[in-house]
């Protein structure tokens, strides 16, 4: 939402205006950019990347719809089609010592510096999330967060490929349970409030 | 018949694989008619039923590993917003940009600006060049001799529409192809006097190898002297890159050295160190034009 008001930056921006653009970049710059470096093999890749996805946030501005969701999850949703899009023409997946640390490390559970903390449907994600193991956790990250493939996440992590689709496909939907089900409970409170 | 679930259970089972793989890693052609097939026999779910989940849990995934997007970028970006205003603006309701031209300037002490244009370009193209090809002579050189303000052509393009929008005093002057060899050379600079900034624009000016040669611009400024007065200002060496046929090239440069009142602008094509040491150009390109009538 706008620093000044209740009216989605968005929304802002369909209607041309110039501070909602350096303040969507201020709010959301951040989150597409790191999902482009760990999702693109180099950053000059990922650089062509977040340019070709902030075109797209900003022709797409107008479709966004405040009752389905919060910006992030919209603009997320929008970099993550676009740079799957560009991992297949370019048929390169990170490959460097990033991808190790995480197979290999525990899963991180604080917050970064310089975040800007999270919509109410990642709260959500992150709650279903930690009810996961953490294989299943560990393969939902390396699926979504750093593009690997289901062969590819079977080979680092010594899971069965079947083990793995299985983790993915759970995952997923535990999360878009806990998404469904949180607006089943604020429109049941709107329609009682 | 639609039954709202898949026909049977390793249908669904498929399905739901698919929509996983989909989310996570995108599709091939067949496996997405495979998706396409499956998703048109049932209605629990559609093409996009994972992509908030998925969202979300990038959201996440990027809290916990967050980086700053360098401030480069970020300006890039808000130029492209600015790109697509221009053209959803153009499409809405087209509105062409309005100039309104500098009336040419007539210095005191002398009244060779107030020739007809062609006398006025071969005086100008005298000035440009006859310094430079003048052994021994010194042309105004900046510390720095890069123009080196360059960017994507799409971002600079739409900054350019932006620039003469926004700079009141800016006037738009024609390059005149200057030989048979850049006879199919044509574009515009446009100029703003006050912060001494502007926009150069080519069509069908050859790329250079960087390695060999690098084109110079020249600005003529009439504050000095009179251009067979005092040698043209160096504004700096660019290159230009391949583009498609018919493609534009744009410059955007700020000179580095004062220029009071620019009469007229020069583009050379100079060896690899550009045109420090004078009479070392390879070729003469283009230059310059008077002010277009309003």
């Amino acid at each position: 939402m706008s620093k000044s008001g209740n009216k989605p930056i968005l929304e802002r921006i369909a209607q041309g205006e110039q501070a909602a653009v350096e303040e969507c970049m201020d709010q959301f710059g951040g989150l597409v950019w790191s999902l482009a470096r760990r999702m693109m093999p180099d950053s000059h890749t990922a650089e062509d990347a977040v340019q070709d996805i902030f075109v797209d946030v900003w022709k797409n501005a107008a479709r966004y719809d405040r009752s389905m969701g919060s910006e992030a999850t919209f603009i997320a949703t929008i970099a993550r089609r676009r740079l799957i899009d560009r991992l297949r023409r370019i048929g390169r997946r990170p490959t460097g010592s990033e991808l190790n640390d995480t197979v290999h490390s525990p899963l991180v559970k604080g917050e970064a510096e310089g975040s800007v903390g999270l919509s109410e449907q990642a709260l959500a994600a992150r709650e279903a999330l930690a009810e996961l193991s953490e294989d299943q956790q560990r393969v939902l990250q390396l699926a979504l967060f750093h593009g690997q493939t289901h062969e590819k996440i079977a080979s680092a992590t010594g899971l069965p490929l079947g083990t793995v689709k299985t983790h993915a496909r759970r995952g997923l939907m535990k999360v878009r349970e806990a998404l469904n089900s949180m607006k089943s409970s604020q429109e049941q409170a709107g329609v009682t409030a | 018949m639609n039954t709202g679930q898949p026909h049977n259970p390793s249908d669904a089972d498929r399905l739901l694989d698919l929509l996983t793989e989909q989310t996570a890693t995108g599709l091939d052609s067949n496996k997405q008619a495979e998706l396409d097939r499956l998703l048109a026999g049932q209605s629990e779910y559609s093409s996009d039923s994972f992509d908030e989940a998925a969202g979300a849990l990038s959201e996440v995934f990027v809290n916990a590993a967050f980086e700053p997007m360098p401030e480069n970028l970020r300006e890039r970006c808000i130029g492209s917003a600015h790109a697509v205003r221009l053209t959803r603006d153009q499409d809405d309701a087209p509105t062409p940009i309005k100039m309104e031209a500098k009336p040419v300037p007539v210095p005191a002490t002398n009244s060779w600006s107030s020739m007809g244009w062609v006398a006025a370009a071969a005086c100008l193209m005298l000035a440009v060049f006859g310094w430079l090809q003048t052994p021994g002579s010194t042309v105004l050189s900046p510390a720095e001799p890069w123009i080196n303000i360059s960017g994507n052509q799409a971002v600079l393009a739409s900054s350019r529409d932006e620039f003469i929008k926004s700079h009141a005093e800016a006037v738009i002057w024609d390059w005149a192809a200057w030989g048979d060899e850049y006879a199919d050379v044509s574009g515009d600079v446009v100029w703003d006097p006050k912060t001494n900034e502007g926009y150069m624009r080519f069509t069908n000016l050859p790329a250079n190898d960087p390695n060999e040669s690098h084109y110079q611009l020249w600005i003529v400024d009439q504050t000095r002297g009179t251009p067979l007065e005092v040698p043209p200002v160096d504004g700096g060496m660019f290159d230009v890159e391949e583009t498609a046929d018919g493609g534009e090239w744009i410059v955007h440069f700020k000179a580095r050295l004062p220029v009071g009142d620019a009469f007229g602008f020069g583009v050379t094509l100079e060896g690899p160190e550009g045109a420090v040491v004078s009479g070392q150009q390879k070729k003469t390109v283009i230059a310059i034009s008077p002010p277009q009538e309003s």
